[in-house]
């Protein structure tokens, strides 16, 4: 008996040992450290302890990627798309030792919808868009990339994200000449990571490292370290029981922009509304309920590609 | 319309149904170095600041409602530029939470109550104040003691492109004094 429990103990370590080893990734939570009052507890490697670690739930996602591309860097939605399906992919073919990660991510086409938002009572995509015509954040001049996801405090359930790459005030982006701009690969893979529920890493291998230098890193972060496939693999583990299966949008998926879509109360008959994101957040079950009387019908979700 | 309209539309909506109402979101950011010297000329004020109470409301940036915090600050002494600086100021961040939604900025500068930091400020067209660089102008302040109080790095830096010609890289880990010093060395007469 005493002899099964130290071989099994010995398995255990096994498994453990040939799994990804490196533990340094972080993960978001729905702890806020922009909040004062909150005072999420870190640990040694500035990873947030307090709140719960975010994730979709869901076993698929989608994402796509504004008409426009982005003129400015001499980039169409075509040179475009390929590069965010390349970054997903990164992440989606991870080895995680017993298969890859519990998750996929799907391309749209082309969304007309050039704002980051998210709508609480109609439609919602998850967008990487390029802002030429303005960067709104005071302070924030030198940023490249910003990611934002939205998510359920109650139980850290991801609703919506974001990607925007600043087209105004920084430096020109590159596919594949990471020597004569910022490489866009690199950023949108980095920023994938924080997409699906990946915070900053202290380990300077990492993706999701906080520091980068172009001159030594090159094209690095365009590849997984080990410790982006440990987070990867942690957060989405091979053969996770996913709550669903469903690539549905929170509020349902809409190419165009809340303004653009009609509210509630004007509406003519059974179909998703909106207006953008209110403090309350409270026609979120309307918008829910509406949806899934929808859904009942069985309308399918149309051409999408599958990143892996 | 795009080419995608409503054809991603509705495979398990029934899910939206139960969804909870709470939310919160959450930005991730890559920046690109300022250096010591760019930080200190492009920084409207200069000073070690104790947050005191902060709220959070919605404002409409790039034609979207966002969330910011509003931080009260108070002002304990000027390190540079602070000729005239009020004993408070109100220092805005993007993110925060509103009733039952938020939203979270990485790289955003990590107000503490109570915690005193080195920030450097930019004045917006609002009148507000806001750190320059977002956490790359966020220092706060380890150790007590006029003497012995150092920079440390700010709670959620964001990715930093070109690190080592960094202000971060320069400024973390200085003593307050010598990191004064080496600051208001850098403004012109």
């Amino acid at each position: 008996m005493k002899r099964a429990a130290y071989l099994g103990a010995a398995g255990l370590l096994a498994a453990l040992l040939s799994a990804p080893s490196a533990q340094a990734f972080c993960r978001t939570t729905t702890c806020d450290p922009n909040k004062p009052a909150d005072k999420c507890q870190l640990d040694a490697n500035r990873c947030v302890l307090a709140g719960k670690p975010l994730a979709w739930r869901s076993s698929c996602v989608t994402v796509g990627v504004q008409t426009i591309g982005s003129p400015k860097n001499g980039l169409s939605f075509d040179d475009v798309a390929p590069v965010v399906e390349q970054a997903f992919g990164a992440w989606m073919q991870a080895d995680c030792g017993n298969g890859t990660p519990s998750i996929e991510v799907h391309m749209l086409g082309a969304i007309e919808c050039g704002v980051s938002e998210y709508n609480s009572d109609v439609g919602n995509t998850n967008l990487v868009l390029f802002r030429e015509d303005d960067w709104p954040y005071h302070g924030a001049e030198s940023a490249i990339g910003l990611t934002t996801t939205r998510f359920d405090t109650k139980t850290g359930d991801l609703w919506d994200a974001d990607i925007e790459l600043n087209g105004y005030s920084a430096r020109r982006l590159t596919i594949g000449d990471p020597i004569q701009g910022d490489d866009l690969l690199s950023v949108l893979t980095h920023e994938a990571g924080h997409f699906l529920g990946m915070s900053h890493s202290p380990d300077q291998t990492a993706t999701m490292k906080a520091i980068y230098d172009p001159g030594s890193d090159g094209a690095n972060f365009r590849s997984l370290a080990a410790d982006d496939i440990a987070g990867i693999c942690s957060i989405y583990p091979p053969g996770r029981k996913a709550a669903s299966s469903s690539c549905e949008n929170r509020h349902g998926f809409s190419a165009q922009c809340g303004v653009d879509q009609t509210p509630p109360n004007e509406s003519k008959g059974c179909s998703l509304h909106g207006g953008a994101v209110g403090a309350g957040d409270t026609p979120a079950s309307y918008a829910g309920l509406l949806a899934a009387l929808v859904g009942v019908v069985g309308v399918r979700v149309a051409r999408r590609r599958r990143i892996v | 319309m795009g080419q995608v309209s409503r054809r991603g539309l509705l495979v398990g909506l029934a899910s939206g149904a139960v969804a909870s109402t709470f939310s919160i979101t959450a930005s991730a950011t890559i920046v690109r170095a300022l250096s010591l010297p760019a930080l200190v000329q492009g920084s409207r004020r200069i000073v070690v600041v104790t947050a005191l109470a902060s709220e959070s409301h919605f404002e409409d940036l790039g034609r979207r409602r966002r969330i910011v915090t509003d931080t009260r600050v108070r002002v304990e002494e000027g390190v540079a530029k602070a000729d005239g600086v009020d004993s408070e100021l109100l220092v805005r961040t993007l993110g925060g939470s509103v009733g039952r939604l938020g939203e979270r900025v990485h790289g955003q500068a990590q107000l503490v109550l109570g915690e005193p930091c080195v920030a450097f400020l930019l004045r917006g067209p609002d009148g507000l104040h806001y750190f320059n660089g977002m956490a790359q102008g966020h220092y706060p302040l380890r150790g007590s003691g006029a003497t012995s109080r150092q920079l440390a790095r700010s709670g959620d830096l964001p990715e930093i492109l070109d690190f080592n010609s960094s202000a971060v890289k320069a400024l973390v880990g200085s003593e307050l004094g010598s990191a004064g010093a080496r600051i208001r060395a850098l403004i012109a007469p």
